[in-house]
């Protein structure tokens, strides 16, 4: 009886030591991931929610979870430097890092890239399948369930672009101009063949100066920009100044960046979008 | 008799200092130039990046790609290629077409995408070029997430 006992707690422990710990950067992840591992792994934020990803920085708890970690999913171009930099700078042992963004066609902004791809339906599926590779290499075993579940995936986000396509069919949008507030929207608008002709922050979060403002004001006057898309979770005073100026349209968007984590945030904020885009261009 | 022969001192103009300094100055400054110009990765002889009006089709094709390796994997594709089969995205209203049983080229004006089964993987590849007769014509492919430059 002792041995069978003591079978079943060796048995029960290295399931147990075998089942991974995943940890990501950002909310979109934490959404593909669990959506992929389902219940055969854990995911753990490397972050709280609630602070700007583009000027934390780590403090001891973070670290102290970074060092707990068997896999880091990061976005890798830009947009999660204060975990890519510690991890770079601290080197944890048997940490392997997922770079989600190894196989996705960026976009080219100057010198740099683009790094919103998560908020897309495309590059957020392509990176469903660059993570759920990478962690079926670390888990065998369950390689095969986490590549069904990302099919899955996929086929769940892919549906959620269809009423857009469905109002497009029938539309000619090769008149709409475009602007945003920020870089984050190229590569959803890019999948409905939509171009952004100004982006107006500086820098994520940061408010033009007034000149800047008055420049792009100008620029959205002569270019006849019709909509403009800015971020629902940021306070743009300037954007009333923009609309009073020229009568431009408004259109909030989500960045995907912000409140608590959820396995279906990126399904239902993509969900949100999709809807005011569409409201957008049917407008 | 003292020795009334005076020892004429040239005055130190200083000249040899201001030698000495100005080498100085340009030995530290030659050493700092070339560690920077060390520490300076070298760029890649000029490459070409696919346009930012491809990129979205470039995803769909890599998505695509992922799909049929992950079919092929589970056995579940039938050895009778065809673009409908496959299910690969069109550009423009422009569909693949099949150049032999497991190559698939599309053209649009200068760019060329190109699928194929080689070695049981599938992959995808562009190419600056028109007139695609052959997915292993020797033109220079490059991947679909090529980039010029990291971020």
């Amino acid at each position: 009886m002792r041995t069978l006992f003591m079978a079943l707690l060796v048995l029960v422990s290295q399931s147990t030591m075998a089942r991974l710990t995943v940890g990501v950067t950002l909310h979109p992840y934490y959404s593909y991931v669990t959506n992929i591992v389902g219940d055969r792994a854990d995911v753990v934020p490397l972050i709280e929610g609630g602070f700007n990803p583009h000027n934390y920085q780590l403090n001891p708890s973070d670290i102290d979870r970074l060092f707990e970690l068997d896999a880091l999913v990061v976005n890798g171009i830009g947009h999660d430097m204060f975990a890519t930099k510690a991890v770079e700078r601290l080197s944890p042992p048997d940490l392997t890092v997922i770079y989600a963004n190894e196989d996705v066609p960026l976009i080219a902004n100057g010198e740099k890239v683009n790094p919103h791809t998560f908020v897309s339906i495309d590059a957020g599926i392509r990176q469903v399948y660059t993570i759920a590779k990478a962690l079926g290499k670390l888990d065998p075993e369950n390689k095969g369930y986490f590549l069904k579940n990302a099919l899955l995936y996929a086929k769940k986000l892919r549906a959620l672009k269809k009423p857009v396509q469905d109002l497009l069919i029938t539309k000619d949008l090769s008149h709409i101009r475009i602007a945003s507030t920020h870089g984050a929207y190229a590569y959803l608008l890019q999948e409905f063949g939509l171009t952004v002709s100004a982006v107006i922050e500086p820098a994520h979060g940061v408010s033009p100066t007034a000149s800047q403002l008055q420049d792009t004001i100008e620029t959205i006057k002569q270019q006849h920009i019709d909509v403009l898309f800015t971020e629902l979770n940021m306070e743009n005073r300037y954007v009333d100044t923009i609309e009073r100026e020229t009568g431009i349209k408004i259109f909030y968007f989500s960045h995907m960046t912000h409140g608590q984590y959820s396995p279906t945030m990126v399904e239902d904020e993509m969900s949100s979008n999709l809807k005011k885009l569409a409201e957008a261009l049917g407008s | 008799m003292p020795n009334f022969d005076i020892e004429i001192v040239q005055p130190n103009d200083g000249r040899k200092e201001t030698r000495n300094y100005l080498i100085t100055c340009f030995t530290v400054m030659a050493i700092a130039l070339i560690s920077l110009w060390m520490t300076i990765e070298p760029t890649s002889s000029a490459r070409i990046a696919l346009p930012n009006q491809y990129s979205n089709f470039a995803l769909q094709l890599s998505n695509t790609i992922e799909e049929l390796n992950m079919l092929e994997e589970s056995e579940l594709l039938t050895e009778l290629y065809s673009v409908e089969s496959l299910n690969l995205p069109q550009l423009h209203q422009k569909t693949f077409l099949k150049l032999d049983e497991s190559c698939f080229v599309l053209e649009q004006d200068a760019y060329a995408f190109m699928v194929e089964k080689h070695d049981g993987n599938w992959s995808a590849a562009w190419a600056k070029h028109n007139s695609i007769n052959d997915c292993h014509q020797p033109i220079e492919w490059n991947t679909l997430n090529h980039q010029e430059s990291s971020s």
